[in-house]
């Protein structure tokens, strides 16, 4: 009995999370084939902007939330909203279940137009506090953050 | 032996659940901040130009091991040079008082967790549209090449705020 608790204490703390890599490739790409900000940043030369993607995954490794940081603009809420239901899930729950992932899996998404030496146009809520919470809660827990979603198209990079 | 088991369980997840619940981490967060606010200086050119505005956003990462005592303190890879250089130097030679945020830590009990605290650097006429504005990298939520995983808890951000002077507001 001692020792199978003693087994079950010591794996406590990675049962949640794994180090393990899965291919999320579908899912970025869907998010960056669909994602357009384009009517928000046609008129502007410079344009930056920066928020989180959370996925909430629960204790059989669905996804029981997905939400934009509280710095999201609303545009950037809307857009989100129009191609939640259009976005490539498979590789998220499988990415889960392989890595027994119960937690929020965090995924930055940059807009950016404009090249190198840009003066940007600042929208202060891209940089506030506000960008690492969500629903006014700090991010806490067993987070993993994935590589950020760039979001560069040839019109927004001006290079046509 | 079942049901010792199973109460064993459930006393074992009410402590974790209570736990979590109860800690305080943001006096941690506050006393940290203050500090490093008090030793870090944006390079010395922003200082002295006075047609010069900046803006930094940076990460810092505070380990806490399961004696509550700090194990590293880490600044992201996407970190500016000056930053993390500032930041390395002030653990280097021990102005970073360990003791007190051990003490700290253990007061607000605060163990086996990174704390992330996020740091914003800017000029006293920020913001402003032509500002100089340090856009993180690709790297911002990295450290030593692997992005931020495992139990993390955020802080609210710091902001240091500096005159054309050099006189830290």
């Amino acid at each position: 009995m001692k020792k199978i608790l003693t087994i079950l204490l010591f794996f406590y703390p990675i049962v949640g999370f794994s180090q393990q890599d899965t291919n999320l490739s579908s899912f970025v790409r869907s998010i960056e084939r669909l994602y357009n900000p384009l009517p928000i940043i046609k008129d502007s030369n410079c344009f930056y902007n920066n928020a989180l993607l959370m996925v909430v995954f629960d204790s059989s490794y669905k996804i029981c939330k997905m939400q934009l940081s509280d710095n999201a603009a609303s545009w950037n809420i809307s857009e989100f909203e129009r191609i939640k239901r259009k976005l490539d899930y498979t590789s998220l729950t499988k990415y889960a279940k392989e890595n027994n992932f119960i937690g929020k899996l965090l995924f930055p998404i940059v807009i950016r137009r404009g090249l190198k030496n840009c003066k940007y146009e600042i929208e202060n809520h891209n940089f506030s506090s506000s960008l690492f919470s969500f629903n006014n809660i700090l991010l806490n827990g067993n987070i993993r953050f994935e590589n950020p979603i760039v979001i560069t198209s040839m019109e927004m990079t001006g290079k046509n | 032996m079942l049901n010792i088991f199973m109460n064993f369980k459930l006393l074992l997840f009410y402590f974790l659940v209570v736990n979590t619940n109860n800690i305080d981490y943001q006096p941690f967060f506050k006393e940290f901040g203050d500090d490093i606010s008090k030793m870090i200086r944006p390079p010395k050119e922003y200082l002295e130009y006075s047609n010069i505005d900046f803006y930094y956003s940076q990460l810092i990462k505070i380990k806490v091991d399961n004696k509550y005592n700090i194990s590293s303190i880490k600044v992201s890879d996407g970190s500016s040079e000056w930053f993390k250089e500032d930041i390395e130097m002030l653990v280097k030679k021990g102005r970073v008082n360990f003791d007190k945020f051990n003490r700290l830590a253990k007061k607000n009990k605060i163990k086996n967790c990174e704390l992330i605290l996020p740091v914003e650097i800017v000029s006293d006429n920020y913001p402003k549209i032509n500002c100089k504005l340090y856009i993180p990298n690709q790297n911002f939520y990295m450290f030593d090449n692997k992005n931020l995983a495992g139990t993390i808890i955020f802080g609210n951000r710091i902001t240091i705020s500096y005159s054309y002077a050099g006189i830290k507001k």
